[in-house]
């Protein structure tokens, strides 16, 4: 496992995430929602491995809701 | 140069300078959708349009933007909360100086699904009376709605009193007029649906509107289709704001939009000036002014008929003479023009924007009284 991808109901959500994860230092890349793991056409976004209880920390603090998932 | 664009309650004009720059940079430079997909250039854009709802949200004193949603205008707006309320067999209680884009779905929905509706109690302007409000109030009664300013004489409704007399009823008040001229308090109003328009009192550009609902499990949506989210399922997605978001937005006039509300515009005229303006208007002898009784509760716009001549004579003799623009007829409003007595003849709107200046409002008066024949 080297990324954690993040999936959002809403590309309010996505946004909303993202402007966060940059007000907080954490890198994260916008990509279109992996098939494999969603039929959705929307946003996720890939955290580096390494933050992923910073990210869910972060996410729980702000209340921000997104299905987590594990990439190679 | 003298503004003599007296026509603000249709549309606003001019707009500040940042609501073209913006949809400029969309249009030219940035494009783009909305979400459904992960480049740069759609997330610079998607960032736009949710700043833009923030920007809405404290605007109407909303604490959770994922009440607001994007529709088109004020009567997309209203359109979706009358009929995704799902009113049938019931009562609705409206304010006397409705605009059609109420009355209407409201007189289908009479039609086709055995609703009625009624007039709240009020005084002679249309100001609601709100000591009498409990008398009209029936156990069906599912909705009130409340044109929070008129578009015909600028009626502002005491909101908060209202829904503290209602209770428990819903309400669904039309910011078409209000937004942008009146500090507007959602949150703190207890309302539970708003409608809004982004070209008048806001300033930004036509096309662009939306609405607030409080809780948006009792609103079904109007429009059905793509989201970019829950592409899977055939049926609208449930949250907030995808449930009523299908189709693309107007993506350019939401950019115009927030190029408005980043340069909120403070009356070049006075409070005084407003109200002296309309004192020296009332002296004209020749010519009779549909207002609020009481100046407080007197929004930027007001009608005035001349007793001689008819409203679209009187409209056109104040263009071809002055270049002043007004509009005539009914302001698609016959039941506020009913309530005011003008009804069908109709009346001449002037409707002011902050751009205005005290020199305008004297050129206007200075016009009036050279009008007594036209």
């Amino acid at each position: 496992m080297s990324h954690l991808i993040a999936l959002f109901s809403t590309t309010r959500n996505a946004m909303k995430a993202q402007k966060l994860c940059k007000q907080s230092g954490l890198t994260c890349r916008t990509i279109p929602v992996p098939k494999d793991l969603s039929s959705e056409c929307g946003i996720a976004l890939e955290f580096d491995f390494s933050d992923d209880q910073k990210v869910k920390k972060l996410f729980n603090e702000e209340r921000i809701e997104a299905d987590f998932h594990y990439a190679s | 140069m003298v503004n003599t664009y007296f026509d603000n309650a249709a549309t606003s004009f001019p707009k500040p300078r940042t609501v073209a720059e913006r949809m400029y940079t969309y249009i030219s430079e940035l494009g783009g959708t909305y979400g459904r997909s992960a480049y740069k250039r759609v997330i610079q854009t998607s960032e736009i349009v949710e700043t833009t709802r923030d920007k809405l949200a404290e605007q109407l004193g909303v604490s959770n933007s994922e009440k607001i949603v994007f529709s088109f205008n004020a009567t997309c707006a209203l359109n979706t909360i009358i009929f995704g309320f799902n009113l049938h067999d019931c009562h609705v209680l409206i304010s006397p100086l409705e605009h059609n884009a109420v009355v209407r779905p409201l007189e289908y929905l009479r039609q086709k699904h055995n609703i009625s509706y009624e007039i709240l109690p009020h005084y002679p302007d249309g100001l609601i009376d709100t000591q009498k409000i409990k008398n009209f109030l029936r156990k069906e009664t599912r909705l009130v709605i409340v044109n929070h300013q008129s578009n015909v004489n600028g009626c502002i409704q005491p909101i908060a009193e209202i829904k503290r007399q209602i209770g428990s009823i819903p309400i669904l008040v039309d910011l078409a007029q209000s937004l942008g001229h009146t500090e507007i308090k959602i949150d703190n109003w207890n309302i539970d649906f708003a409608a809004f328009t982004g070209h008048k009192g806001l300033l930004g550009p036509t096309g662009i509107g939306g609405f607030f609902v409080n809780k948006p499990d009792c609103l079904e949506p109007l429009l059905f289709g793509g989201t970019g989210s829950r592409s899977e399922s055939l049926e609208m997605p449930a949250f907030m704001p995808d449930k009523f978001e299908a189709g693309t937005p107007n993506i350019a006039g939401i950019f115009g939009l927030l190029g408005a509300l980043e340069n909120p515009q403070s009356n070049l005229y006075g409070s005084e000036h407003f109200t002296d303006f309309m004192i020296e208007i009332e002296k004209i002898p020749y010519i009779k002014c549909y207002k609020a009784i009481d100046p407080i509760t007197q929004g930027p716009l007001f009608s005035i008929n001349h007793n001689d001549y008819n409203c679209s004579r009187f409209a056109d003799a104040l263009f071809t003479r002055f270049q002043i623009e007004t509009r005539s007829g009914l302001h698609c409003a016959p039941l506020a023009h009913r309530t005011l007595g003008t009804f069908p003849l109709g009346t001449v709107r002037i409707a002011l924007s902050p751009f205005h200046t005290p020199e305008d409002l004297e050129y206007l008066l200075e016009s009036l009284k050279q009008m007594k024949t036209l």
